[in-house]
């Protein structure tokens, strides 16, 4: 059935922008796990911050064209939610650099592995759904790489509590837990992030299947 | 082209409402802002909670409006999401002030000048901005982009300034339990403007779609 909105809604227009905003958070990781894989002690910020602002100036171009263009391929508002919940994900890492950056000295026999893998495959998992809901919308597929984002972010969920078990054992210096916390628990934003983003693709193709 | 929705909707009382809650998102503010100033003082949780009520008291009153008005100069929905973003800044607020109250021995000597200049310009973007509804339409989309780039501008210093803060207190110089109430207190000031970005967004956001 050839559906007019998505015909007079500039649909890849659309899906072009969220695919690139989607691509600026998996960048954003990228260089994230650089610079803890070189266990850099001070970390360049303007990387990361590069990545934040290319993303935030596609998610303006989306919202000016949202009121500029007459007909939309989705509802206004759920093109909305989506570009604003993409935005998040290179925010939340820029924003874990920054932690970083300034107590990089003090947890540098900290191991970040286990949360790159999960940062790794969330941001690559929502990017796979853009792509997929601009190649055409296929429920089942885009519902099977959500099940894995939800299983993602569990896992992310166990990873956290895991590694902050140690900051309870009795001896462990406090400064170091309070610091550890506050870089673990945005670790973890960065894959709930993901996963909200993954929600909102299944919510918008629900709506729109 | 006459817009009917324009034409009905002139005496609109939603801007009357919303002025208010800037006002009084402002207000609350300028409590915390002397308090701020004067860390040795223990505050008066009431003064807080007075300002919080009078602000949902507001929100209450859109949300009634936007039921039983048949037409009016903004989109409903606007109006809902605005006023709900309005009524979080003396709601944060509040919490500030409860958390100040229970770490009273490790700010009485902290110096927040930084963060009084950062909220009173902040709040006086939201005042401006929600002023400019008033006159939607009337070429005010230039006035509004002016605005709010001022305001994400000290949303940028506030995060600077918290990063700076975290850095001294992550140094090792404090005690971890200090380190631990001033790093909550200092996110929840970072919030208050966080949230006056936020509504500062949405307004932008209804003069660029009205314009």
């Amino acid at each position: 059935m050839i559906s007019f909105q998505r015909l007079l809604g500039r649909e890849d227009e659309f899906c072009a922008l969220l695919e690139a905003s989607a691509t600026e958070a998996c960048n954003a990781v990228d260089i994230l796990k650089n610079v803890l894989k070189r266990h850099e002690l001070s970390p360049t910020l303007h990387e990361f911050a590069d990545a934040r602002s290319k993303d935030k100036k596609i998610t303006e171009e989306i919202s000016e064209r949202l009121i500029t263009t007459f007909v939309t391929p989705m509802e206004r508002e759920d093109i909305e939610a989506l570009a604003g919940a993409l935005y998040k994900v290179p925010k939340i890492v820029e924003k874990f650099a920054e932690r970083y950056s300034i107590v990089a000295d003090q947890v540098k026999d900290v191991d970040f592995s286990r949360q790159l893998v999960l940062m790794e495959k969330a941001v690559n998992l929502v990017l796979q759904m853009v792509q997929a809901l601009r190649a055409g919308r296929n429920l089942e597929g885009i519902k099977a790489l959500q099940n894995e984002l939800q299983a993602c972010e569990a896992q992310a969920d166990d990873v956290l509590l895991d590694m902050e078990r140690a900051f309870y054992q009795p001896g462990f210096p406090a400064l170091k837990a309070v610091i550890l916390k506050d870089l673990f628990s945005l670790n973890e934003k960065v894959v709930d992030r993901c996963r909200d983003a993954g929600n909102t693709i299944s919510h918008v193709l629900l709506k729109n299947s | 082209m006459i817009s009917l929705q324009k034409f009905f909707g002139k005496d609109d009382k939603f801007f009357d409402l919303l002025e208010a809650s800037a006002q009084e998102a402002r207000h609350s503010v300028e409590v915390l802002t002397k308090i701020l100033s004067n860390p040795n003082q223990t505050p008066r949780l009431e003064d807080f909670h007075a300002s919080k009520e009078v602000d949902k008291r507001i929100t209450e009153q859109i949300n009634e409006a936007i039921i039983t008005t048949f037409v009016s100069q903004l989109e409903k929905d606007d109006i809902e999401v605005l006023s709900a973003a309005l009524y979080k800044i003396p709601k944060t607020v509040e919490k500030i002030a409860e958390r100040f109250i229970i770490s009273a021995p490790m700010v009485k000597d902290v110096n927040f000048t930084k963060h009084i200049a950062l909220l009173n310009a902040a709040t006086q973007c939201v005042v401006d901005l929600v002023g400019l509804l008033r006159f939607i339409g009337k070429g005010q989309l230039d006035e509004a982009k002016k605005i709010n780039g001022k305001l994400q501008q000290v949303e940028a210093e506030a995060d600077t300034v918290i990063l700076e803060i975290l850095k001294d207190l992550y140094s090792g110089k404090h005690d971890a339990t200090k380190v631990m109430a001033m790093k909550d207190l200092y996110e929840l000031l970072e919030k208050v403007i966080d949230r006056c970005r936020d509504a500062g967004i949405i307004v932008t956001h209804i003069v660029l779609k009205n314009s």
